[in-house]
Parts: structure tokens; C-alpha cells; sequence
């Protein structure tokens, strides 16, 4: 339970950094790249940790904890929202996809990394 | 300081949702419908707040709620385990119903803030 509450609120505040930094930096940008990059390090990072063997409780602070808080899906269901109401449907569709195939090619190739 | 207390904020929103997220998958019994049930529910919400806490007083509270709760709560990392895990056709469906009521509820959120706020200015 702790080791959640720990990964969780670490990565979570890691994840705000980021996009901060990411978003002060990259204004003019139309598709929310910040967040596209941290769901894809997130699930790269999620497919090395279940991939190695890790005791449980490190399981739980580095894959549910760590990558669970990193990794978010509420703010892209909200910036895919924001991109249509924009009417920019062209870059909401390339936002979809590219987070989507994204973050499972991250995925895959950190748990091919660690066979 | 500011910043920091802001990145605090967003840590211990961001604590209560992975716990709420770990506690719900470990109660639920569900596999992955636990997760498509927690990024349904967090979108949703972050949906609500991004429209209903949008006076700047409540900066600290959309930090909080939003960044570090619906944010720790909602999980793409375990959504793309999910998909690897099952058979194409499941994961097919599973990608489709996250991705399309996700984008859905965050939508129905949002009109839910707006009509909220109408009628909060009106009373």
C-alpha cells in the first residue's frame, strides 16, 4: 500500500515538472507533445519492470506506483477533447494514434530490452 | 516556494490516485476492466474540473484534483500492458472502448461543468 502512495505521488509530481518545463519551453506546439512523451518513457519503463524479476513490493512501488502515477490517461482523453473543440481534428487523430501505438511500441520494446 | 509547494500539490493528489487506482484493481477482481474502468472514471472527472475550477483562487485544487489525482489515478502504461496481454480481437474492442468513452466522458464532463456554472452565475 505504501510503496503506491510513495511511486504514485513521486511520479506524479515528476509528471508536472515535466510538462511544465516541456510547455514553457514549446508553446506554439498543437499536439500536447509533453504529455505524449511522458505516457510513452511511462510504459517503456512499465514493460522493463514486469519484465525483470523484481520482489513485490518493489513491483508495486516501480510498475503501479511509478509508471501507474507517471502515465495518464485523463489529461489525453482531455487534450484529445480540447484539440477537436479547436476543430484541429487532423493533429486530435495523429495525437490518438500516436499515443496509442506509442506508448504499446514502448511497451513492447522495453520488455524485448529485458527477455 | 511556490513551485514547490505546487509539485507537493500535485504529489499528494497524485499519491491518492495510484492508491485509489491499486485498491480498486485489488478489490474489483475485474483484470482489465479494473483499468478501463479507472480511466473512464478519471477522465471524467478531469473533464469536470478542467472547466468547473477555472478561477484562479482555485489553481491549488485543480493542481491537486486534476494533475495529481485524475492524472495518478488514469494509467496509459497499464492500459498498453493490457493490450499486450490479450487476444488481438479483446484488445481491439478494449482499445476502442477506452480510447472513444474516454475521450467521450471527458467530453460529457466538461458540458456537465459548463451547465453547472451557468447556473451557479444565475443563482
Amino acid at each position: 500500500m505504501i510503496e503506491v502512495l510513495i511511486g504514485g505521488g513521486l511520479e506524479a509530481a515528476f509528471r508536472y515538472i515535466i510538462s511544465e518545463y516541456f510547455n514553457s519551453r514549446h508553446r506554439h506546439n498543437k499536439i500536447p507533445l509533453a504529455i505524449m512523451f511522458i505516457n510513452w518513457l511511462g510504459s517503456f519503463l512499465l514493460g522493463i519492470f514486469v519484465t525483470i524479476p523484481l520482489e513485490e513490493q518493489f513491483l508495486l512501488l516501480l510498475a503501479t506506483g511509478f509508471c501507474g502515477g507517471f502515465t495518464t490517461f485523463s489529461t489525453f482523453s482531455v487534450e484529445a477533447v480540447q484539440l477537436i473543440q479547436r476543430k484541429q481534428y487532423r493533429h486530435c487523430f495523429l495525437y490518438i494514434t500516436m499515443t496509442v501505438s506509442g506508448s504499446i511500441a514502448g511497451l513492447m520494446l522495453g520488455m524485448l530490452l529485458f527477455y | 516556494m511556490s513551485r514547490l509547494l505546487d509539485c507537493l500539490l500535485v504529489a499528494i493528489g497524485g499519491a491518492l490516485g495510484s492508491f485509489f487506482r491499486y485498491v480498486l484493481s485489488i478489490t474489483l477482481h475485474l483484470e482489465v476492466a479494473s483499468t478501463l474502468v479507472v480511466n473512464i472514471f478519471g477522465s471524467f472527472l478531469l473533464g469536470f474540473i478542467t472547466i468547473y475550477l477555472n478561477e484562479p483562487e482555485q489553481r491549488w485544487r485543480k493542481l491537486m484534483i486534476g494533475t495529481g489525482f485524475c492524472g495518478g489515478f488514469t494509467t496509459m502504461s497499464t492500459f498498453s500492458l493490457d493490450v499486450t496481454k490479450l487476444p488481438v480481437n479483446l484488445a481491439i474492442s478494449y482499445m476502442i472502448a477506452t480510447i472513444c468513452g474516454g475521450i467521450a466522458v471527458a467530453f460529457s464532463g466538461m458540458i456537465v461543468a459548463v451547465r453547472l456554472n451557468a447556473r451557479n452565475s444565475n443563482d
